[in-house]
């Protein structure tokens, strides 16, 4: 979010603000790594 | 191998365990004229490389740090390298709308083939048509399940999932069959010159005296969200937020 984003939201009414960290910053309150480690072993990726 | 920038330690740390893979942090630094440096780290075992360094922010910093990235990692052996970048920058102009505009995502991907990417992940991409736009073999990863588990652990979970626009509709959709809840989808238009945009819901939605959670994939000024927020108010719903976005 840039700017005054998250004033700007808190006057609009928004009560929180849920992010990934696809972007780490205070707003990130899931992990997107399960989903990409599924895709990346799908693909090949192997462990190790 | 994984080898992270500077933008990603954790999800490289969280990719690593998950993985059962090592990690190792590229050495970044900035000369005094604003120009990025990077240095591979002493490793072990480069031929198959995943690059972790998401393109935000500052974009072009980022990017360039992963050009440089990548082209050192094929200097030292890397014989395929595959690059998770969640954040994919530059997707917005995805097509040309206005005559003498560029199609962004084409020449990023160029760059990045160039220096030696041979294929990439990111994460609900701004539209196909950017990742298509790329040139590469590039997987648009989707995180619908993260992102229904982390609505739905809301202390009050939402009754209605809301889409700010068509484009986003199949993410909150999802989500919203997901989870039981009811889907609303608004209509965008963006003035091409101004940046202005205008916003209705394309259907007139019960949603009076419900919780609304918003769905989209990147929030930046947070202007579009306030907007509908705006156009919402007079369904009288109870609380108009929380608001999910996967960037």
């Amino acid at each position: 979010m840039v700017g005054g984003a998250e004033e700007l939201l808190a006057s609009s009414g928004v009560v929180r603000v849920i992010g990934s960290n696809t972007v780490e910053n205070q707003f990130t309150a899931y992990s997107i790594a399960p989903e990409l480690v599924e895709e990346l072993r799908r693909q090949g990726f192997q462990e190790g | 191998m994984i080898v992270y920038g500077s933008s990603s330690t954790q999800l490289a740390a969280d990719l690593s365990r998950l993985l059962g893979a090592s990690a190792a942090r590229f050495e970044t630094k900035v000369f005094p004229d604003g120009e990025s440096y990077v240095r591979l780290p002493r490793i072990d075992g480069v031929e198959k490389t995943l690059v972790v360094n998401t393109m935000y922010p500052n974009q072009d910093k980022r990017l360039v740090e992963t050009l440089l990235m990548c082209d050192a990692l094929k200097r030292n052996g890397a014989k395929k390298i595959a690059l998770v970048s969640p954040y994919l920058a530059y997707a917005r102009q995805d097509k040309v709308f206005l005559q003498g505009e560029p199609v962004s995502p084409q020449p990023i991907g160029q760059a990045l083939r160039c220096s030696g990417v041979d294929e990439m992940f990111v994460v609900e991409a701004h539209s196909d048509e950017a990742v298509s736009a790329l040139g590469l073999k590039c997987w648009n990863v989707r995180v619908v399940d993260s992102m229904s588990k982390a609505v739905s652990s809301l202390n009050k979970t939402p009754q209605v999932v809301a889409a700010p626009d068509e484009k986003a509709s199949h993410r909150a959709k999802a989500i919203a069959d997901r989870l039981g809840l009811e889907l609303i989808v608004f209509s965008k238009q963006r003035d091409r010159i101004t940046g202005e945009v205008t916003t209705h819901p394309s259907i007139e939605a019960d949603v009076k005296g419900k919780t609304v959670v918003f769905v989209d994939d990147i929030i930046s000024t947070g202007g579009s969200i306030a907007q509908l927020h705006a156009s919402l108010r007079r369904l009288e719903p109870r609380q108009y937020s929380p608001c999910a976005s996967t960037h």
